[in-house]
């Protein structure tokens, strides 16, 4: 038997509160195309992070060519070899494109400190060919499109393992199709069949039609954990997307049988938007919908189908014209005060930077917006404030010592609940907007966040989400608009006796 | 809320407003002043304007790198009153026997890069943002500034030292050709090395910077240190013009410097800029001195007036909504 280009054994990586690894065997041949699926959260970042030296593994091995390698840093994973095309790009808007190929490595541009710039250029020019993109080396990167500065992450990438000088290489692609055209993706397609001619490439992408097309074999992550591998000749989208999901639709997980019933003829309608467009960018165009009292709302839509911003819009965090209409409000909302006296309150989805002050204890988050009214003439009213979150760590179940720990040191579940305490103190707050509510907190603390949620709509809440998983969404929705290149292209209806499959929703968000 | 003609300011900016308008004003206070008094518009007149503001440009030069790489220098004054103050110890004088001559200048600016060094240093190594590592350095080297000479004023009597720095040549100021190769230095530093480059990218990203390899605090302290050596120079020019060494020489310096790099165009989130930039800038703030004077505007309005024309430039070219002053 010969030995792989490159192996890892019984990886393993435990960040606080979630195992992201556990256990992984992975494989890769010389000029192997290896497809790399799983839900988010499944572990697929973390493993491609380990194999580029950003990350090192708790324990396991990782093999070159049959020899142990332990890499301290990207740039030792880079001599050896190994190269990443990152998601989000990494690349400096400021500098120009040579500048961003070369950076750290204009070694051999130097002349007694002096920078043999039109060298540089032409060297640069090299690489953009070998990927065909038709790019000025002196243009500043910010000013290019997005689909050309990929171009140039996998030209620096080439340029990467080009100066590596090892016989045999590898390049990781993290989802680099998710913001890319139809054309774009069949173009990058034929460079990565160029690039598996001299090198191993990763493919990983969460659009399954693209990795049995592109990948010789694929490695299928669950939670964590290496479920199956299998050649891509015989193997169709469905088998693949069981093998990823692992379990259909679980009644159970997502307490659907307490799943209010909303009625859509008399019932209220707690927000209604009309021709909602963002201004800048288009994100969303003409977006009208209705929220009605107790509803949870579910958005689905690919990345960059304009369903985050759509939310941060209605608590003022986007710049929009159009119309939110309210109990006793009809304009647009641009200030979160403002959205707050309305009470809509906004969850989030980078719940370490805009859902808590990190240096704040349990205490201070959740009172953090309530203080307005917890106060007399300006001075805080410190006996209320404490029985009020002492009252919601109880109610919530927020596993923490005591109110005055700091937040940072909880259990991301335990966070959330946090995030989630603090607008349900307010009890003016009749709207939640959860954008991603379950992103990075482990299985058990999700099905607990499910609970609160119904818990929450029982009490006349209504909610918007969206959701890291589809089948979340489902689960949860009572109602689910669609949304592609924003807007909203169909409404699915989802009582909880006919819920509709992943496949009729995806059919329209692509 | 605060979104009044975004649209339009956005539209505009697309013609890099940061780098045109300040032109334009600079044209237009110069226009205003020709126009007011014609008397002016000569050669002599304006070079020594030029002069005058000679040691505002330098130290503001100096600044630029910094505030390129996304971190602020509070210590401009305090180690220009330092150069100063040392240069006239170590000169002849009325004070001491000392008289280093040339040296004394090496020695002062070599300071002063020194202090510079350790101010990146003490920002890079101590992880305090430079905003605070260089307000306390710069009082720091305010207080040895007047450790130095204890109240009693130094009074400088080499000629030959003032006489280099204040005498003009073929009807131009010597100091105004030393302006030119402090800038062509500093210029050549930003276009050509990896220093500018560098700079430009932990100003862009920092951590993304780091992730490419690159030793970001070594950088970052040369950085400062090439501030340090501006602010030296700076104060040996103004040790030498007014031929005396006090802690007070350089007062004013540190809004003035920022300010000239702001309105020349170069952000303060950091990442792009430079210094042609901010020779444009402190240009405008001496002409504006110049300006209030010849207008006959009451001197008292002077300090205001510069923050009102410094805001509303900002208003016009700078990208709002990100400032961030606390790496």
């Amino acid at each position: 038997m010969t030995t792989p280009y490159l192996e890892l054994e019984n990886i393993t990586k435990e960040y606080p509160g979630v195992v992201a690894l556990d256990n992984v065997d992975i494989e890769v041949g010389y000029n192997e195309v290896l497809g790399l699926v799983g839900e988010n959260g499944a572990g697929k970042s973390t493993l491609l992070k380990i194999i580029a030296g950003i990350e090192t593994p708790d324990s396991g091995r990782y093999l070159i060519e049959g020899n142990e390698v332990k890499f301290k840093s990207l740039l030792e994973a880079q001599t050896a070899g190994i190269s990443m095309v990152f998601q989000e790009q990494s690349l400096l808007p400021n500098i120009s494109v040579s500048e961003n190929i070369y950076l750290g490595s204009e070694d051999k541009f130097r002349n007694f400190g002096i920078l043999n710039k039109r060298k540089m250029y032409e060297e640069t020019k090299k690489f953009l060919n070998m990927v065909d993109a038709n790019i000025d080396p002196k243009i500043l990167t910010g000013d290019l499109e997005f689909s050309d500065r990929q171009m140039i992450e996998i030209a620096k990438s080439l340029r990467i393992v080009e100066e590596a000088q090892t016989e045999n290489s590898i390049i990781l692609f993290d989802e680099p199709t998710s913001v890319l055209e139809d054309e774009e993706i069949q173009k990058l397609f034929e460079i990565i069949r160029e690039l598996k001619k001299e090198h191993a490439v990763i493919f990983v992408s969460h659009r399954l039609d693209e990795v049995i097309e592109i990948s010789d074999r694929v490695y299928i992550l669950k939670d964590g954990k290496n479920v199956a591998v299998k050649p891509t000749e015989h193997i169709d989208q469905k088998e693949l997307h069981n093998l990823m999901v692992g379990r259909s639709l679980q009644e159970e997980y997502y307490k659907i049988k307490d799943q209010k019933e909303i009625d859509y003829i008399n019932g209220e309608v707690v927000l209604a938007t009309n021709d909602l467009t963002e201004k800048k960018n288009k994100n969303f165009c003409d977006c009208c919908f209705e929220l009605y009292e107790g509803e949870i709302l579910g958005f689905a839509g690919v990345q960059g189908s304009g369903k985050e911003q759509l939310g941060r819009a209605l608590f003022g965090l986007e710049n929009v014209m159009g119309e939110i209409k309210c109990e006793s409000y009809k304009d647009i909302i641009d200030f979160p005060p403002e959205a707050i006296n309305q009470g809509i309150a906004y969850i989030p989805k980078e719940r370490s930077l805009e859902g808590l002050v990190f240096g704040f204890d349990v205490n201070d988050n959740i009172n953090l917006p309530n203080y307005r009214n917890l106060n007399k003439y300006g001075i805080i009213k410190k006996q209320k404030a404490r029985e009020v979150s002492k009252e919601w760590v109880n109610r919530l179940g927020i596993k923490t010592p005591s109110i005055y720990t700091p937040s940072a040191s909880l259990s991301g579940g335990n966070q959330q609940k946090v995030v989630l305490a603090k607008w349900l103190a307010i009890n003016e707050i009749k709207i939640l907007i959860l954008d991603h509510p379950t992103r990075g907190i482990d299985v058990g603390a999700k099905e607990e966040i499910y609970e609160l949620i119904r818990e929450v709509v029982k009490r006349g809440i209504s909610i918007i989400l969206t959701s890291d998983t589809l089948e979340e969404l489902i689960g949860l929705s009572n109602r689910i608009h669609v949304m592609k290149d924003g807007e909203i292209v169909k409404t699915f209806m989802a009582p909880k006796d006919n819920k509709p499959t992943q496949e009729q929703i995806v059919s329209y968000m692509v | 809320m605060f979104n009044f003609n975004n649209d339009l300011i956005e539209k505009i900016k697309k013609y890099d407003l940061t780098f045109i308008v300040p032109i334009i004003f600079l044209i237009a206070i110069w226009v205003t002043i020709f126009t007011v008094n014609p008397l002016f518009l000569n050669l002599r007149s304006i070079l020594s304007v030029l002069v005058t503001a000679v040691p505002l440009i330098i130290c503001a030069f100096g600044v630029t790198h910094v505030i390129r790489l996304g971190s602020i220098d509070l210590s401009i004054e305090g180690q220009a009153a330092f150069s100063a103050v040392l240069v006239s110890f170590l000169l002849q004088n009325n004070f001491n026997n000392l008289d280093l001559g040339f040296w004394a200048v090496i020695i002062a600016i070599a300071a002063t890069t020194l202090i510079g060094a350790l101010n990146g240093i003490i920002h890079t190594q101590v992880k305090i943002p430079s905003f605070i590592s260089s307000f306390g350095l710069g009082a720091i080297a305010t207080g040895a500034a007047i450790l130095i000479y204890r109240g009693e004023p130094i009074s400088i009597t080499d000629k030959a030292f003032r006489g280099f720095f204040t005498n003009w040549n073929f009807n131009i100021p010597n100091i105004l050709i030393i302006t030119l190769v402090v800038f062509l230095f500093l210029y050549y530093l930003q276009k050509k090395t990896i220093i500018g480059t560098y700079v430009d990218a932990i100003g862009g990203d920092e951590k993304l910077t780091r992730l490419n390899g690159i030793p970001v605090n070594k950088f970052k302290i040369i950085s400062f240190a090439i501030a340090g050596f501006c602010y030296g120079i700076a104060g040996v020019i103004l040790a030498a013009r007014l031929g005396t060494g006090t802690a007070d020489l350089s007062s004013g310096l540190l809004l003035n410097g920022i300010a000239s790099v702001l309105l020349g165009g170069t952000a303060l989130q950091g990442g792009n800029g430079g210094v042609v930039r901010t020779l444009i800038g402190a240009v405008i703030i001496s002409s504006l001195k110049t300006g209030i004077i010849v207008l006959r505007i009451n001197p008292y309005f002077q300090e205001g007036f510069i923050g009102i024309v410094l805001i509303a430039v900002l208003l016009l070219g700078a990208k709002r909504g990100k400032l961030v002053i606390n790496k």
